[in-house]
C-alpha cells in the first residue's frame, strides 16, 4: 500500500511540475503584429459565464474590423471578438462551440473572409488555431478532422510547444491585465493602406464549396440548438474578382437559409470609407478609423434588428468598461505617435493617461526649461536641474542634479529606470533597465512608459 | 515504434499493466504478442523473418538435445547457422556484395549487374539473429538445455525491450527468466523503480544529449569543404558522445523496460569513455556484442592461447567481422580493422611502454597517469569513429584532411563554431547535459552503480527531484516533435 501511495504521489507531483512548465511554453494566441500582449482566447477564458450577447468570429479581418469597446460605448452591447489569425472554417466552428460552452450569445456574427480565402492552411496558422483553444473534445475533433500530419503531436500539444523554450519572452511568463479585460479586438492604427474597389460591386456568383456549405449548415444547426441568430458579414478589404464571386455565392447560400449577409466590400461608399485613412498599411486590414465605421454600422444593425439589453452601468460588465478605457488609451498613444513638432508632442504626452513619464534635465538645459511647463513644473524652481516622475498630471521631483546620487524608479513589476547624476558622463544618467536613455547631453530627456500595457512607448529629447 | 515515440509511451504502460494483471499462464503469450506487435509496427512483413529464425533455431535446439552424435550435431549447428546467416546476408549484405561486384566490373569495363531486389533492411536483424545463433551454440556446447516450449523460446528471441538493438541476450540469462514467468511472483518494487529510473535517464541520454549533439555533428559533416581543425576535432569528440548516448541510452531504456516487467537484461555499457586502453574499451562498450564475438568467434579461432601471430590474426579477424556486423560498408570494416590494429599495436608496444615508464620513473598509480591513458584511449576511439560516421572514404579523407591541414583556432573567439546548427543557448543546454552525463558516468565508473541503483539508495525526496528534473528536461529540451527529423537510434540500422 505504501508503495502504491508513493507511485501515485510521484505521478501527481510530476504532473503538477509538468503543468507549471507548460504554462510559459503554451502557444499564446497573440494575433501577431504589435499586440504581443493580447490573446483573444485568454481574454475569452477570463470572462465570466453568460455575459456576452453578441460574438464575432473569423480571422484577422474580424478582430481588426469590429471593436466591442465601441459597441459597448454606443449601444451598451456586451460583445466579444472570438477571432484568431487565419482562422479556417473548421477553426471557426471549433471556436464557436468552445464559446457556446461558456456564453449564451443571442447573435453570432461570422466574418466570411475565412470562407473566401484558401490562405488559412499555412502551418503556423494551423498551429495557432488548433492550440489556442483549451483541450476538449472539440479541439481534438478539430485536429482529427484536419488533413495535417502528426495528429498525435497536436493532440498531445507538448511535441509542438516544447521547442518554444528557444523563443520564450517575458510575455510568456507574465500575464497582463489586458488578458482579463480585452474583448478580442486588436486596436491598431497604421495608415497608408490601399483599397481597390474595382470588383467590390461585381454581381457574378460562384457556387460555394461543399466545405463552406457544410460550415454554414453546421452554424445553422448550432443556432437551433443554442438558440442564437447567425449573421454572416464580410469586412471591407480589397476583394478580387474570384473572391467577390465566392462572397456572392456565400450570400446566396446563407440567404437561402434565411440568414442575413452583410457585404461591407460593396458598402464602402455608404460608410464614407477612405483607404488612406481607414486601412492599415496593407490591402486587407482596417485600422482604428476604419474599424470604427464598420463597428458603428454593425451596432446600428444590431440595434435595429435585435433586442439586446444595455448593460452599461452593470458591475458584472466591468471588463467592457476597462476595454473602452483601453480603446481611448490606445487612441492617445496613437495621437502621441502622430504628434508633429515639440509643442504638439509634449502637449499630447502630458495629457496622455496611463503613462509614467521620466523627465531628466541634463547638461546645459537652459533652452529646454520652458518645455517643463507642459508637465506643470515651474521653470523658476528647477535650480541646478534634476529628475522628475510625471504621472496623472502631477510631477514629483525625484532628485537634484547632485553628483553621487542614484535613484531607481519602478515602472512596473519588471521594468525600472535608474537615475544618476554624473556631469562628466551625462549619457549614463538615465537607464531603462539596462539601456542608456539619455539622447541629449544638454536639455530635457523624456522617457514615456505605458503603465497599462507595461511597455516603453518612447524616448525623446528636447534641447 | 521507437522508444522515443509517443506510441511507445502508450504501448509500454498498457503492456506492463496487463502483464501484471493477467494470470501467470498467459504472461508469456501476452509478452510474445506484444513483442511481435512492437516489431511489426516497423514493417509487418519482416516479422516472418524473426519467425523463420525462431523456428530454425528452436528446431535445431530440439534436435541437438535428442542427438549425441558429434558429427550430426555439427551438421545441425551448421544448418542453423547457414539458414540464419543466409537470411542476414541476403537482407543486409546482398546489395553491398553487388556494389562491390559492379565496382570490380567497372574497373575491367565489364558492365554491371542489375539488382533484382528492392527491400529495406529489417530492423534489428543482426541482433536477433546473433541472439538465436548464440542459443544454438549454447545448446550444442550443453551450456543450456534446449527449450521445449515454443512460446517461451519465441519470446526469448523476440522480447521487445531488446529486440531491435540489444543487449544481445544469452539463453543462460533471459531464457531462464522467461521459463520462471509462469511459476514465480514477478513484481519487484525495487526493480520496478530502478527500471523506471533507467528508462528516464536513457531517454535523457537519447533525446536531450544524443539528438542535440547530432545537430552539431551533422552540421560539420555537411560542411567538410569549409571546416577546419577545431570543428573536426570537436565533431569527432561529439560523435563519440552522440553514439554513446544514442546506443547507451537505448540500452538503458531496454534494460529499464525489462526491469519494470521484472526481467534482468545483461549490462551493455560500463562508462566506456573511462576506459584506459582499447582493450578495456571493448570490455565496457557494447558488452553483449563483445562477449558474443569473444565466445563464439575469437575463442573458437584460438583466442589468445596460441602464438602471438595467431593471436593478432584472431584479434584482427574478430574486429573486421565486428565492423562488418555493424554495417554493410567498407567504412565499418575499416573502423573494425582500426580497433583491431590499435589493440595489436598496443600489445606490441606494451614492453616498450613499460621500459619507458621505468626509465622516466613514471608513477603509474597516480591519477594523472590514469587520466592520460583515458584521454589517449578517448582520442583513439574518437578518431576511429570517423570512418564509422563518414558516409564514405572520401568523406573520411576530407575529414582528416580538414583536421590536420586547417588550423583555425579563431572559431572559438569569433563565434563561428556556433554556425554548425547549435546556437549558444542550445550549446549551453548541451554543456549542462554533458555535466549530468559525466556525473552519472563517474558514479558508474567509481562505484559500479547504475543511476537506478544509485538513486534508489538515496533519500526519497532526492530521488524524486532528480527523476522529475530528468523527465521535465526530456519533455522540454528533448529533440522530438513536429519538424524534428528523428535520427532514430543509430544502432537500429545494424
Amino acid at each position: 500500500m505504501d508503495k502504491i501511495i508513493k507511485c501515485v504521489a510521484f505521478t501527481i507531483i510530476t504532473a503538477f511540475v509538468i503543468s507549471i512548465a507548460y504554462k510559459p511554453l503554451a502557444l499564446k494566441d497573440t494575433n501577431g503584429g504589435e499586440s504581443e500582449v493580447y490573446s483573444a482566447t485568454a481574454e475569452f477564458y477570463n470572462t465570466d459565464k453568460d455575459l456576452v450577447d453578441a460574438v464575432f468570429l473569423g480571422s484577422s479581418h474580424c478582430y481588426n474590423s469590429v471593436y466591442p469597446a465601441l459597441l459597448w460605448e454606443n449601444y451598451g452591447i456586451a460583445s466579444f471578438d472570438m477571432a484568431i489569425s487565419a482562422q479556417s472554417v473548421e477553426s471557426t466552428r471549433a471556436c464557436l462551440k468552445e464559446f457556446l460552452k461558456r456564453q449564451s450569445p443571442k447573435v453570432v456574427f461570422i466574418e466570411t473572409y475565412t470562407m473566401i480565402s484558401d490562405e488559412m492552411n499555412d502551418e503556423g496558422s494551423t498551429i495557432r488555431n488548433m492550440l489556442a483553444l483549451k483541450s476538449s473534445a472539440d479541439s481534438a475533433r478539430l485536429v482529427l478532422e484536419s488533413d495535417i500530419e502528426n495528429k498525435s503531436d497536436y493532440l498531445l500539444r507538448w511535441p509542438i510547444v516544447h521547442t518554444r523554450y528557444r523563443e520564450l519572452t517575458r510575455d510568456d511568463y507574465i500575464r497582463y491585465g489586458i488578458d482579463s479585460y480585452g474583448r478580442g479586438a486588436e486596436m491598431r492604427m497604421g495608415e497608408g493602406g490601399c483599397f481597390i474597389s474595382e470588383f467590390a460591386y461585381k454581381e457574378e456568383i460562384t457556387t460555394i464549396s461543399d466545405r463552406n456549405k457544410k460550415f454554414v449548415d453546421d452554424v445553422c444547426a448550432l443556432s437551433k440548438k443554442y438558440n442564437f441568430r447567425p449573421v454572416f458579414f464580410l469586412s471591407p478589404y480589397t476583394v478580387f474578382e474570384g473572391e467577390k464571386e465566392i462572397s456572392n455565392g456565400i450570400k446566396e447560400y446563407v440567404e437561402s437559409k434565411g440568414i442575413t449577409y452583410i457585404d461591407f466590400t460593396g458598402m464602402t461608399k455608404a460608410l464614407g470609407f477612405d483607404a488612406a485613412f481607414d486601412m492599415m498599411g496593407d490591402m486587407h486590414h482596417l485600422n482604428m478609423n476604419g474599424a470604427k465605421k464598420v463597428t458603428l454600422s454593425l451596432g446600428a444593425y444590431i440595434d435595429a434588428n435585435f433586442d439586446l439589453p444595455d448593460h452599461r452601468g452593470d458591475e458584472d460588465y466591468y471588463q467592457w468598461d476597462k476595454d473602452l478605457e483601453l480603446y481611448y488609451h490606445i487612441l492617445d498613444i496613437n495621437k502621441l505617435m502622430d504628434a508633429y513638432g515639440t509643442d504638439d508632442y509634449l502637449k499630447v504626452l502630458s495629457d496622455c493617461g496611463g503613462m509614467k513619464i521620466i523627465l531628466s534635465l541634463d547638461g546645459d538645459f537652459e533652452n529646454a526649461l520652458e518645455d517643463l511647463a507642459y508637465f506643470r513644473i515651474d521653470p523658476s524652481t528647477v535650480g541646478i536641474g534634476g529628475k522628475w516622475v510625471y504621472e496623472n498630471g502631477n510631477a514629483v521631483k525625484i532628485m537634484d542634479n547632485l553628483p553621487g546620487q542614484t535613484r531607481i524608479i519602478g515602472l512596473s513589476r519588471y521594468d525600472a529606470v535608474k537615475l544618476t547624476y554624473d556631469p562628466d558622463n551625462v549619457t549614463s544618467n538615465v537607464y531603462f533597465n539596462l539601456t542608456p536613455c539619455v539622447y541629449t547631453e544638454n536639455g530635457l530627456n523624456v522617457i514615456a512608459y505605458d503603465t497599462v500595457r507595461n511597455r516603453l512607448i518612447d524616448v525623446s529629447c528636447f534641447e | 515504434m521507437a522508444f522515443n515515440s509517443f506510441r511507445f509511451l502508450i504501448f509500454f504502460p498498457i503492456v506492463t499493466i496487463l502483464y501484471y494483471a493477467i494470470p501467470k499462464k498467459l504472461k508469456p503469450v501476452w509478452l510474445l504478442f506484444a513483442s511481435y506487435f512492437f516489431y511489426m509496427s516497423w514493417n509487418p512483413k519482416y516479422a516472418i523473418l524473426i519467425l523463420i529464425s525462431t523456428v530454425i533455431t528452436y528446431l535445431s535446439g530440439i534436435l541437438l538435445s535428442r542427438n549425441e552424435n558429434g558429427s550430426l550435431r555439427k551438421w545441425i549447428v551448421f544448418g542453423s547457422f547457414f539458414v540464419n546467416l543466409s537470411i542476414l546476408f541476403f537482407f543486409k549484405y546482398f546489395n553491398f556484395m553487388l556494389d562491390n561486384i559492379n565496382a570490380a566490373l567497372r574497373i575491367f569495363n565489364g558492365g554491371s549487374v542489375a539488382n533484382p531486389f528492392s527491400f529495406i533492411l529489417p530492423v534489428g536483424i543482426s541482433f536477433y539473429t546473433f541472439q538465436a545463433l548464440g542459443y544454438t551454440v549454447d545448446v550444442y556446447r550443453k551450456k543450456t538445455e534446449a527449450e521445449k516450449n515454443f512460446i517461451n523460446y519465441a519470446l526469448f528471441v523476440s522480447f521487445f525491450p531488446q529486440l531491435v538493438a540489444g543487449p544481445i541476450e544469452r539463453s543462460t540469462n533471459l531464457l531462464l527468466q522467461i521459463q520462471k514467468v509462469t511459476k514465480e511472483k514477478m513484481f519487484d518494487y525495487e526493480k520496478f523503480v530502478k527500471g523506471f529510473t533507467l528508462m528516464c535517464y536513457g531517454m535523457f541520454m537519447k533525446v536531450v544529449v544524443a539528438d542535440r549533439i547530432s545537430i552539431f555533428v551533422d552540421g560539420v559533416y555537411l560542411s567538410l569543404q569549409s571546416a577546419g581543425l577545431v570543428e573536426t576535432m570537436a565533431a569527432a569528440a561529439a560523435f563519440s558522445i552522440q553514439i554513446y548516448c544514442d546506443f547507451g541510452g537505448y540500452s538503458l531504456i531496454a534494460i529499464g523496460a525489462a526491469n519494470v516487467m521484472g526481467f534482468d537484461l545483461c549490462e551493455n555499457f560500463n562508462a566506456p569513455y573511462f576506459a584506459d586502453s582499447i582493450s578495456d574499451f571493448w570490455h565496457r562498450w557494447h558488452i553483449s556484442l563483445s562477449t558474443w564475438f569473444k565466445d563464439y568467434l575469437y575463442i573458437p579461432l584460438g583466442g589468445s592461447r596460441c602464438s602471438k601471430i595467431r593471436k593478432y590474426f584472431n584479434i584482427l579477424v574478430t574486429f573486421l567481422v565486428s565492423g562488418l556486423w555493424h554495417g554493410a560498408d567498407w567504412t565499418y570494416v575499416f573502423w573494425g580493422g582500426l580497433h583491431g590494429v590499435f589493440q595489436i599495436v598496443g600489445d606490441i608496444l606494451k614492453p616498450v611502454k613499460e621500459k619507458v615508464n621505468g626509465l622516466l620513473k613514471t608513477d603509474t598509480s597516480v591519477f594523472s597517469y590514469r587520466f592520460g591513458r583515458i584521454a589517449v584511449t578517448f582520442i583513439l576511439t574518437s578518431l576511429a569513429w570517423v570512418p564509422f560516421r563518414a558516409s564514405d572514404f572520401n568523406d573520411m579523407t576530407l575529414f582528416f584532411k580538414d583536421m590536420f591541414t586547417r588550423p583555425n583556432f579563431w572559431v572559438f573567439t569569433d563565434g563561428s563554431i556556433f554556425n554548425y546548427g547549435l546556437s549558444r543557448p542550445e550549446a549551453t543546454i548541451l554543456f549542462i547535459s554533458l555535466l549530468v552525463l559525466l556525473v552519472f558516468d563517474i558514479i558508474k565508473y567509481k562505484k559500479n552503480m547504475t543511476i537506478g541503483d544509485f538513486l534508489y539508495k538515496q533519500n526519497l525526496w532526492f530521488r524524486w527531484a532528480v527523476l522529475i528534473i530528468i523527465i521535465v528536461s526530456c519533455l522540454i529540451f528533448g529533440e522530438y516533435g513536429m519538424n524534428f527529423d528523428s535520427t532514430q537510434f543509430i544502432y537500429f540500422r545494424f
